[in-house]
C-alpha cells in the first residue's frame, strides 16, 4: 500500500499548530474560575434558603419535643454544611493567580481535595443528620396524615434522599473533579509558558 | 570578485525561500486534504484511523473501540483502503 504510506508520511511529518496566546488562555481560566465561584455562592444563596425555610417552621405551633428535635437537627445540618461550603469557597475566592500562580495552583488543589471530601465522608455526615431530623420532625406531622400519605410522604422523601446520595452525587463528584482538574492543568500550562517566556 | 559571489548568494537564499514556501504550502495542502479526506469516513472509522495514525498499539486501540484485535485488524484494513480511495479522489478534483 504505498499510497497509504504516503499518508502516514504526511499525518507525522504535520504539525497542529495551537495559536492560542497564554493571554488568552489565562483570560479563559479566569473565566472559568469566576464561574466556579459564582456557582459556589450560588450553592452557599441555596443552602442559606433552605436554612431559612426550614427555620420558619418553627413560626408552627408543635407540641411534640420530636418535632423541635427534628428541625433542629434539619438546621444544624444544614448549618454546618453551608460554612464548610464557605469555607471552601473563601479557598477559591481569597487567591489570585496573577499575584501569586503558585499558591494559586496550590489551593486549587487544596479546593479539589476539599470538595472530594464533601461529597464523601461529609456528606454521609449530612445524610444520616438531614434523616434523622426528618424522622423525628415526622412523628407529630405524619398524624395528621391517613395512612396512603404517610407512606407517600416517607416514600418520596426517602427516595428523593437515596437518590441525590447515589446517582446525583457520583454524576457531581464526577463532573466536579474533572472541572477542577483541567482548571489546575490550564494553570500549571499557564504557568509553564510563563516560566518559558521569562 | 566579492559582489559578484555576493549577488550569487543573495540569488540563491531567495530560490531557497521560494522554493520552501512552495514546499510548505503544497504540504499544508496536502495535510488539509488528509483531513477532508479522514473527516468523510464514519465517526468510529475516523477514530480508529487516527488511533492508526498516532501509532497507538493495536491492543490499546482494540480496548478502546470495544472489538477483538482480530476483528479490529480487518476494520483497519478496510479503512486504509477507503481513506487512501477517498484521498486519491480529493486529490484529482
Amino acid at each position: 500500500m504505498q499510497e497509504f504510506n504516503h499518508i502516514e508520511a504526511l499525518w507525522a511529518a504535520h504539525t497542529v499548530d495551537v495559536k492560542i496566546s497564554s493571554d488568552e488562555m489565562l483570560k479563559q481560566a479566569k473565566k472559568d474560575v469566576n464561574n466556579m465561584r459564582n456557582k459556589s455562592l450560588l450553592n452557599i444563596f441555596g443552602m442559606g434558603l433552605s436554612f431559612v425555610i426550614v427555620a420558619c417552621l418553627w413560626l408552627f405551633d408543635f407540641e411534640s419535643w420530636t418535632t423541635h428535635a427534628g428541625i433542629t437537627i434539619i438546621v444544624m445540618a444544614i448549618a454546618v454544611y453551608t460554612i464548610i461550603l464557605y469555607n471552601n469557597y473563601r479557598i477559591i475566592a481569597k487567591s489570585d493567580f496573577t499575584i501569586n500562580p503558585k499558591e494559586f495552583i496550590s489551593q486549587l488543589k487544596l479546593y479539589q481535595i476539599n470538595r472530594h471530601n464533601l461529597y464523601n465522608q461529609l456528606y454521609w455526615f449530612y445524610a444520616i443528620a438531614l434523616s434523622l431530623g426528618l424522622v423525628l420532625y415526622c412523628f407529630e406531622l405524619l398524624t395528621h396524615f391517613n395512612l396512603w400519605l404517610q407512606i407517600l410522604f416517607v416514600v418520596l422523601s426517602f427516595g428523593w434522599m437515596i437518590f441525590c446520595a447515589t446517582l446525583v452525587r457520583k454524576a457531581a463528584i464526577r463532573k466536579d473533579k474533572e472541572r477542577i482538574a483541567l482548571l489546575i492543568e490550564k494553570f500549571e500550562r499557564i504557568s509553564g509558558q510563563f516560566k518559558e517566556q521569562q | 570578485m566579492r559582489s559578484e559571489k555576493r549577488q550569487a548568494k543573495d540569488e540563491l537564499t531567495e530560490n531557497i525561500i521560494e522554493n520552501k514556501i512552495e514546499e510548505y504550502s503544497e504540504k499544508n495542502e496536502q495535510v488539509a486534504l488528509l483531513y477532508k479526506s479522514i473527516s468523510k469516513l464514519e465517526e468510529n472509522d475516523r477514530l480508529i484511523i487516527t488511533m492508526v495514525l498516532d501509532e497507538l498499539p493495536y491492543n490499546e486501540i482494540a480496548d478502546i473501540s470495544g472489538i477483538s484485535e482480530g476483528n479490529l485488524r480487518v476494520k483497519i484494513h478496510r479503512i486504509k483502503q477507503k481513506l487512501t480511495e477517498l484521498y486519491n479522489q480529493h486529490a484529482r478534483i
